[in-house]
């Protein structure tokens, strides 16, 4: 047991280096927080100019309004498809880049490159690339395959369309930590695994995953965190929600709510319900995957 | 020894990822709370500007915020208009902020009307208007311009009847369009069209759309945004309100004429057009898109705003064709006209009274006949003044710019109806999006019938419309 030196002095000091951070907790987190819960109680035009208590109605709007299951519905599929997706292409690059032996930094930077783009720019570039009727990538895929591409006015196409962007963003950032928790595997294990006559798929998910569970645990929660709240760039650039409510993400249909549709009471409380949904998710995430995952 | 290796880098991963995930949170709060950033830098210095006033007693130095929506070369425009007025008036300092987008715009003022430190001018597009007048964040901009140095009869009377409500004038209009086609005069010419005398019709553009593409000059026939402004100037065109209540102007707006025989025109057409691959869809209010499909020639006419004449004209020369104006096409042979869109000027609640007067005092020379008239040749707006237009007449300005003619004859010819006024209502930009998205349900493969469309579009601006008024009641 190493010997174990606090890193402060007194009780006092303690708290004093804990103020800025709880300060700019409350400011920022805690004070917003309370006051949208205040918000959803209450009925507003615009941005609040005028606002009467209502209780708990717009609750019950939210729950009875059937354009609110659906973008329930969709948003869970998304997150879904979005956190699966991710994972499972990550870790294919990212084994591969774990096995080239030559120029494997040049292929590092390039698989973690579309993280470097803002979201908001991906999302405007790849409009125009992939435009039904004005799209370069989607002439090219239309005249290989003889398909033809209408995701503005095809509803499951447009869900594709931004799941496949929203992973292919995630893609870096999940390459990052993949790497790095298989370059933390010992040499050792990797060799007495060859010696047994281990093939590669089987040295992937039989000796690596198990050994990196803890990042995928955690790449899970963040996923999860990404494609409820930080996909808002790509529906509210690339479909406006559409067509037909295809991809109107809870995170989406709030902020149209909101600032759009100037209903910003009702907006607090779809606010409210999509943190209490994240929350449990989160919850029951990280107690399923204590069972699977060791710390080792 | 092992084990505290990899529990340390797996924590400093976590540590790394979650100051990622914060970064990733806190810019994209920034992009969504754009308009609290506004509301508090406008404070700011509206707060500074209340001291200047204080300090300065007895001198008449005071210091408005003028928030606006333009970017680029049209805020640059609304500069040069402000630094003119500066020079002109004894110390009145004008802090003009483009905030980009009229949402953005709107939601900022407000704020900054509640938090009590409001701009003195804010530019609110024309959907925003019952809205703004509900939220009794604002002053109507008749009452406080003196009515002895102001003469309505010398303004434009369809631009004014947008803003006109109960009689009372709440804003003055600023940058007001039309809805306006423009058409490749070259194509016209290759396909064997007669480019003077383009399509007035649905019928005609249809069938001239048709010629276009099997004469092999165009791609598709025609392009234009799915913009709800332009069904909304096709219910002007066939006398038929948006909305009941004399559209929202004699009572508020109960029930939509969604389900009517206009609409019923209006969307079998479009439908049609896209059905017969002659409507090129660039997606829900994609101005940008339509404007590059237009321009590179895939298509060879467009639907668009007359605030986009001048830009559209280079673009086409840069692009090497012709490009024509014509009036927007009509359903049948009815034309009773059409309500423009844009954006006028809102004097907010709470001012002092020097900074009051001295938005009235911007007011009156952005409205004065000579800075209209330089407003509208460099953009395609239309002037509020009937002045500036006998002046750019008598300097034959429109000879030498037949695309702007088209534009004034257009407005000229549009009778004042309840139809062509414009609708008013509290949930407008709502319902624009769900006539856009209705559109778009209906020419989805397996969608609606236009008629089942029409309902489901109709039933859903009802109910968006009582779900608003409920709020307001």
């Amino acid at each position: 047991m190493p010997e174990f030196t606090k890193p402060y002095e007194s009780r006092w000091q303690a708290f004093l280096l804990l103020l800025p951070t709880f300060a700019v907790l409350i400011a920022f987190l805690y004070y917003p927080g309370v006051e949208t819960f205040r918000l959803s109680l209450q009925q507003t035009i615009l941005l609040g100019t005028r606002k009467t208590f209502v209780g708990l109605d717009n609750y019950v709007s939210l729950f009875t309004s059937s354009a609110y299951h659906w973008s329930f519905a969709i948003s869970v599929a998304f997150a879904a498809v979005v956190v699966i997706g991710t994972l499972a292409a990550s870790l294919f690059v990212a084994y591969l880049l774990f096995q080239v032996d030559v120029g494997s930094s040049t292929y590092l930077i390039a698989a973690i490159w579309p993280y470097a783009l803002p979201t908001a720019v991906a999302a405007s570039v790849l409009l125009f690339l992939l435009h039904p009727s004005l799209g370069i990538i989607t002439f090219v895929l239309e005249s290989l395959t003889g398909t033809s591409l209408e995701w503005f006015t095809n509803g499951p196409q447009a869900f594709a369309i931004v799941a496949l962007v929203a992973i292919w963003k995630q893609l870096g950032y999940n390459i990052i930590f993949m790497v790095a928790a298989l370059n933390n595997i010992p040499e050792t294990l990797t060799e007495s695994a060859k010696l047994d006559g281990v093939g590669h798929l089987k040295m992937l998910y039989r000796v690596y995953v198990p050994l990196m569970s803890p990042t995928l645990v955690f790449l899970v929660v963040m996923n999860t965190i990404y494609a409820f709240f930080q996909t808002f760039p790509l529906v509210d650039l690339m479909t406006s929600g559409g067509p037909n409510e295809a991809t109107n993400l809870l995170i989406f249909k709030l902020y149209r709510d909101a600032f759009e549709f100037s209903n910003l009471g009702l907006a607090s409380a779809e606010s409210v319900v999509l943190f209490a949904i994240v929350a449990i998710l989160m919850y029951v995430q990280l107690r399923l995957s204590e069972s699977y995952t060791t710390y080792a | 020894m092992k084990l505290t290796r990899s529990r340390r880098t797996f924590i400093k991963g976590a540590g790394a990822a979650t100051i990622a995930g914060l970064a990733g949170c806190s810019s994209q709060n920034g992009g969504d709370g754009s308009g609290d950033g506004g509301g508090d830098s406008g404070g700011d210095s509206g707060g500074d500007s209340g001291g200047t006033t204080a300090g300065d007693s007895g001198s008449d130095s005071v210091t408005i915020q003028f928030w606006h929506a333009m970017g680029g070369d049209l805020a640059q425009r609304i500069d040069d208009i402000v630094d003119s007025f500066e020079e002109q008036s004894d110390g009145i300092t004008v802090e003009t902020t483009s905030r980009n987008s009229y949402r953005d715009n709107l939601n900022a003022t407000t704020q900054a009307v509640s938090s009590g430190n409001p701009p003195a001018l804010s530019q609110i597009f024309e959907i925003g208007t019952q809205l703004a007048i509900d939220s009794q964040a604002f002053v109507p901009v008749e009452d406080i311009i003196p009515s002895d140095r102001i003469d309505f009869d010398n303004f434009l009377d369809p631009v004014l009847d947008f803003y006109r409500v109960d009689g009372k004038l709440n804003s003055m209009p600023f940058n007001s369009s039309n809805a306006i086609m423009m058409y490749n005069r070259d194509a016209f010419e290759e396909a064997g069209l007669d480019p003077d005398s383009p399509p007035t019709t649905y019928q005609g553009i249809t069938d001239a759309a048709n010629t276009l593409t099997s004469e092999g000059v165009v791609e598709t026939g025609m392009t234009f945004p799915n913009h709800s402004w332009f069904v909304e100037s096709w219910f002007g065109h066939q006398n038929t309100t948006l909305v009941n209540n004399d559209n929202g102007r004699g009572g508020r707006a109960t029930e939509s004429n969604l389900d009517s025989e206009a609409a019923q025109n209006i969307f079998e057409w479009w439908v049609d057009l896209y059905e017969q691959d002659q409507y090129l869809n660039p997606g829900i209010e994609a101005w940008g898109e339509a404007q590059q499909a237009f321009l590179t020639q895939e298509t060879g006419m467009i639907i668009y705003s007359t605030s986009s004449i001048a830009p559209m004209q280079q673009g086409a020369a840069d692009n090497g064709f012709e490009l024509d104006t014509a009036y927007l096409p009509a359903p049948g042979g009815e034309r009773t006209g059409i309500p423009i869109g844009g954006a006028s000027l809102w004097v907010p609640r709470g001012l002092s009274d020097e900074q009051q007067q001295a938005a009235a005092e911007l007011l009156l020379f952005m409205t004065q006949p000579e800075q209209q008239a330089q407003w509208h040749t460099g953009t395609g707006y239309f002037p509020v003044r009937e002045e500036s237009i006998t002046q750019l007449e008598d300097e034959g300005f429109y000879e030498e710019n037949p695309a702007f003619r088209t534009a004034i004859d257009q407005l000229n010819e549009t009778e004042s109806t309840p139809a062509t006024s414009g609708a008013l209502m509290g949930p407008f930009p709502e319902v624009r999006t769900i006539i856009e998205e209705g559109y778009v349900s209906m020419i989805q493969d397996g969608g609606p019938s236009v008629s089942d469309g029409l309902s489901e579009i109709k039933s859903d601006v009802d109910e968006a419309l009582q779900n608003y008024n409920d709020r307001v009641s």
